[in-house]
């Protein structure tokens, strides 16, 4: 699971006010080279909650990211910091651990990099 | 890639072993998930349009809302100049033929995510996956309690369970996917 995704998920369990971001417990990360897109990047980058990818990415051992968002303007630049971005959102994989709600502190295990969110009879 | 090229990948991924009726799972055909990724943007939208408005007729009557949920579902593909750059999910991707159809077809970059309920059908997905080398997350979980923060999805393809088995669930993946694109 890389962090783009982990940028959009959220807890659901009932009675959980705000289930975003899911806190990682990392057992396992795996690097996977992927061909970096600057457009997509640029397009995607407003969309994403910049703390929670940048927190991610230091609990997954990459220290790059700044903690603030960059202005929009460095992405039109920055070429390096372009490539430390799609590092960070789609390089690093989440291979074995778990995602935690921040709230409840209930564990959704990561196996073979896929989470799994089911939720039990009671949280639902 | 021409559609047949995809047509003929597609033919190459492993399927169910043992489907699970209950969850109405069978396989997309290679032939339809790689004409769907590749008819003219207006064909795509009448052909999903038409899928879904099969799928609805028998329910007009009795929900009503459903008729401005399928015009509201194209209106939000409107928006769908540039195929490439997007960030594309499979919902009830089983064993992942559409999502690869997705993430082989569309060219530029994307992201493609398949969401299903049983992880025998993810791990035949993310075999699949790799063994086209393709760059697809996968996560699991029921589609009626997915938490899903912001507008990162830009499409949704899906072969949904129609509710033979489960009634209703077709409403539940179609209501999902609108939300997920307009939220």
């Amino acid at each position: 699971m890389r962090l783009l995704t982990h940028n959009m998920l959220s807890s659901n369990i009932k009675g959980v006010a705000n289930g975003f971001p899911l806190r990682i417990e990392v057992e396992k990360v795996v690097e996977k080279e992927v061909e970096i897109n600057h457009d997509f990047l640029r397009n995607i980058f407003p969309k994403i909650d910049w703390k929670a990818l940048s927190d991610a990415s230091r609990i997954m051992g990459y220290h790059e990211l700044p903690e603030e968002p960059p202005e929009p303007s460095v992405l039109e630049a920055d070429i390096e910091f372009l490539r430390k971005f799609h590092h960070a959102l789609l390089e690093l994989h989440l291979e074995e651990g778990a995602l935690l709600c921040p709230e409840s502190g209930r564990k959704f295990p990561v196996n073979k990099g896929i989470p799994n969110m089911l939720l039990l009879e009671d949280e639902v | 890639m021409k559609p047949k090229q995809l047509e003929s990948l597609l033919g190459d991924l492993q399927q169910f072993s043992n489907p699970e009726v209950e969850l109405e799972q069978y396989p997309t055909g290679p032939h339809i998930a790689s004409r769907l990724l590749y008819t003219e943007r207006t064909f795509f939208f009448l052909f999903l349009g038409l899928h879904f408005l099969v799928l609805l007729a028998s329910w007009v009557l009795r929900f009503s809302f459903c008729l401005f949920v399928f015009g509201v579902f194209f209106k939000a593909e409107n928006s769908f100049d540039d195929i490439s750059n997007k960030v594309v999910a499979d919902f009830g991707c089983g064993c992942g033929t559409l999502a690869a159809a997705a993430a082989a077809a569309l060219l530029g970059a994307k992201q493609v995510i398949g969401i299903d309920i049983d992880s025998q059908s993810l791990e035949i997905a993310s075999t699949n996956a790799e063994d086209l080398e393709l760059d697809m997350d996968f996560i699991q979980c029921d589609i009626s309690n997915l938490g899903w923060r912001g507008q990162i999805v830009d499409t949704v393809v899906m072969n949904p369970p129609f509710g033979t088995r489960k009634k209703g669930i077709d409403m539940d993946f179609l209501f999902v996917a609108v939300k997920v694109q307009l939220l």
